[in-house]
């Protein structure tokens, strides 16, 4: 009798920890399975491609939802990042390199710019990021006059690069959003911000009586986001040859999806990098899946919605 | 419980995978036929779920001969790129896109066509010449040609409002620019209000009503699509100003219904040609030579000729 039990402990905390990649496990089987197409190295690269952009805001976003927040403006900054780039390439007469830097620079300080209003100001982060989500997103459209940037011929070699190229077989932006998830990683599991960011999303008040600057980490954090999103936007700039301010509409909920798929509470405290990375790709094969199975594009979002739904109650721990 | 909980989570997904495995085969495609892949860019819009369906029902009439699959962009450039990727793995033999956009499209498009995949643009074009057919109405002329009719039905001049689609989207840029090529060197009219309500009605009908509050004077509107000017319409209506003259574009149904009742002044029918795309399409899988662009002619469709055009029937 006590024995079993022990097995049966045993299988339920491997199914706690590893739920989540079992059903990526799950889904890749039977994505190999339904279809031919699948199973090929390039359709693999392909998806993981097509992952990176929202793989990288959402790690982002994971620090954001640790902390108990939340960070709405990800689509805006997202096309404010790739306006200015676009226009600076274009119309300043930068190089690459300056541009580059003057494009994370404003991707971090308007992440600043949440995290300062959010603390100093004492507000939700929902309602200071669904303002700056709406602001940023006007300042993108009077920045480009409404019309896109188009880079096209101009495009530099290093954007491009960044967008489109490929280190061996691997695509650019797969090795920069794996870059961005194993220094993510490192930093929620051995360093101080990271440990600081589960006290704070575990409970505020506790983690500022015992004498952490929340206010500050909380800074740092969505500063992160923003610098991320930055991240994005260049490879999205480098892959588009377009700095348009209709860019990433309703990405925010993109990479919220891969957050919760990824086990990540909204509460706050418990979740990990690992579970998003997962989460993303996921969401990445089941639009691939969908589309080589030629599923109608109204079924898919149906589809998708109940994803969500399965995979969060398949990681609620304890009921 | 915890059982109960689990055999719950373990219905869900079975019921889920089963779903999946029976969509799955009814998509199977036999292998004898010609697999067209269609990458919409938006199915928001009316206009494009009608091009959509006249694909399908131009599809029908080869029943033997093509399958069909179609991936829709959700209005998102990278979601369209990736669906392209998604149908070239899928191994289509032909490609038909309508790009949201130009520049961000291309190079996808180019990598697909110099794989050996013939494709069709529809309705917009990408950058290069790495296609095989575009076919599609010119924007720019059917914003000339509301400009000329705006010119000639406000002869004495006038103050003109400017509703417009979905800003730095091309349709709109392209109406736009085409109706100020003309328009702008008229002396006697001005374009005096101009904002994005993004081709939907209500959004436009909101913007109306404010023009209506801050301008005592409206002689026309000029709307990108006929969903705004539709719903400036209403808003013309509710204040009981008469006698403006509103000019849209697309050529819906219910647009052709306004104008037999005397609201509506004019609309241009901007064609979809997806019937003509599937048709070129069987004509390059056969080998044929077709021409590179095919330019739809557009239509002007005012109270002295809805009747040949009004179809009650019809999904648009």
């Amino acid at each position: 009798m006590e024995k079993s039990f022990g097995i049966k402990k045993i299988i339920k905390r491997i199914w706690e920890r590893y739920n989540i990649l079992l059903g990526l496990v799950v889904l890749f089987i039977f994505s190999s399975l339904v279809s031919g197409a699948f199973l090929t190295a390039r359709n693999l690269l392909n998806v993981m491609r097509q992952v990176s952009i929202n793989g990288i805001i959402a790690v982002g976003m994971t620090f954001v939802i640790l902390t108990a927040g939340i960070d709405l403006s990800v689509g805006a900054i997202l096309a404010m990042v790739g306006c200015l780039c676009a226009g600076l390439l274009k119309f300043g007469g930068l190089g690459f390199l300056p541009v580059l830097f003057i494009g994370l620079g404003a991707g971090l300080l308007m992440g600043m710019m949440n995290g300062l209003v959010i603390t100093k100001g004492k507000i939700q982060p929902f309602i200071v990021t669904l303002a700056t989500m709406t602001s940023i997103r006007g300042l993108a459209f009077l920045y480009s006059k409404g019309r896109p940037i188009v880079l096209g011929e101009e495009t530099p070699s290093a954007l491009l690069f960044l967008g489109e190229g490929y280190v061996g077989p691997i695509p650019v932006p797969v090795l920069l959003f794996l870059s961005v998830f194993i220094l993510s990683s490192f930093i929620l599991r051995r360093t101080v911000l990271g440990r600081y960011v589960y006290a704070i999303g575990g409970n505020e008040e506790a983690a500022r009586l015992s004498g952490i600057n929340v206010d500050f980490f909380k800074i740092v954090v969505y500063s992160l986001s923003g610098l991320f999103v930055a991240v994005a936007s260049v490879i999205a700039i480098g892959r588009l040859g377009v700095g348009n301010a209709d860019l990433g509409l309703g990405y925010e909920l993109n990479a919220i999806a891969a957050v919760v798929i990824g086990g990540t509470s909204l509460m706050g405290g418990i979740g990990t990098v690992e579970g998003t990375f997962i989460g993303a790709v996921i969401l990445g094969i089941l639009s691939n899946i969908l589309n080589l199975l030629g599923v109608g594009s109204f079924f898919q979002q149906i589809l998708k919605g109940g994803i969500i739904i399965i995979a969060v109650l398949l990681s609620k721990r304890r009921s | 419980m915890l059982k109960k909980v689990f055999l719950f989570k373990g219905i869900l997904i079975s019921f889920f995978l089963v779903g999946l495995i029976v969509f799955s085969s009814c998509q199977k495609a036999e292998k004898k036929k010609i697999l067209i892949g269609f990458s919409q860019s938006t199915m928001i819009d009316p206009w494009r779920i009608n091009m959509l369906e006249q694909m399908k029902d131009a599809v029908k009439e080869h029943e033997g001969e093509i399958d069909f699959v179609f991936t829709d962009g959700q209005n998102d450039n990278i979601k369209q790129i990736s669906d392209v990727e998604d149908l070239f793995s899928r191994g289509i033999d032909l490609l038909i896109i309508s790009p949201r956009e130009a520049e961000p499209l291309t190079s996808v498009i180019e990598r697909v066509f110099k794989a050996g995949i013939p494709v069709i643009t529809l309705d917009r074009n990408i950058t290069s010449d790495s296609y095989t057919c575009f076919i599609g109405a010119s924007n720019f002329r059917i914003g000339e040609g509301a400009g000329r009719l705006m010119t000639s039905l406000l002869e004495k001049g006038g103050q003109v409002i400017e509703i417009e689609g979905i800003l730095g989207a091309t349709p709109t840029i392209d109406r736009s620019d085409g109706f100020h090529s003309v328009i702008d060197s008229i002396p006697g009219i001005q374009v005096i209000g101009k904002q994005p309500a993004d081709y939907l009605r209500e959004p436009a009908l909101k913007i109306m009503e404010d023009f209506l509050q801050s301008q005592p004077r409206i002689d026309g509107v000029y709307a990108h699509n006929d969903e705004m000017a539709l719903g400036a319409l209403t808003a013309l209506k509710a204040e009981d100003r008469e006698g403006v003259v509103v000019i849209g574009i697309d050529g819906q149904k219910e647009a052709f219904e306004s104008i037999m009742a005397g609201k509506l002044s004019a609309t241009f029918i901007y064609p979809n040609g997806s019937a003509q795309a599937i048709e070129i399409a069987l004509k390059i899988l056969k080998g044929e030579k077709v021409p590179k662009n095919i330019e739809l002619k557009s239509q002007m469709v005012n109270k002295s000729n809805v009747h040949l055009f009004y179809k009650p029937d019809s999904y648009f």
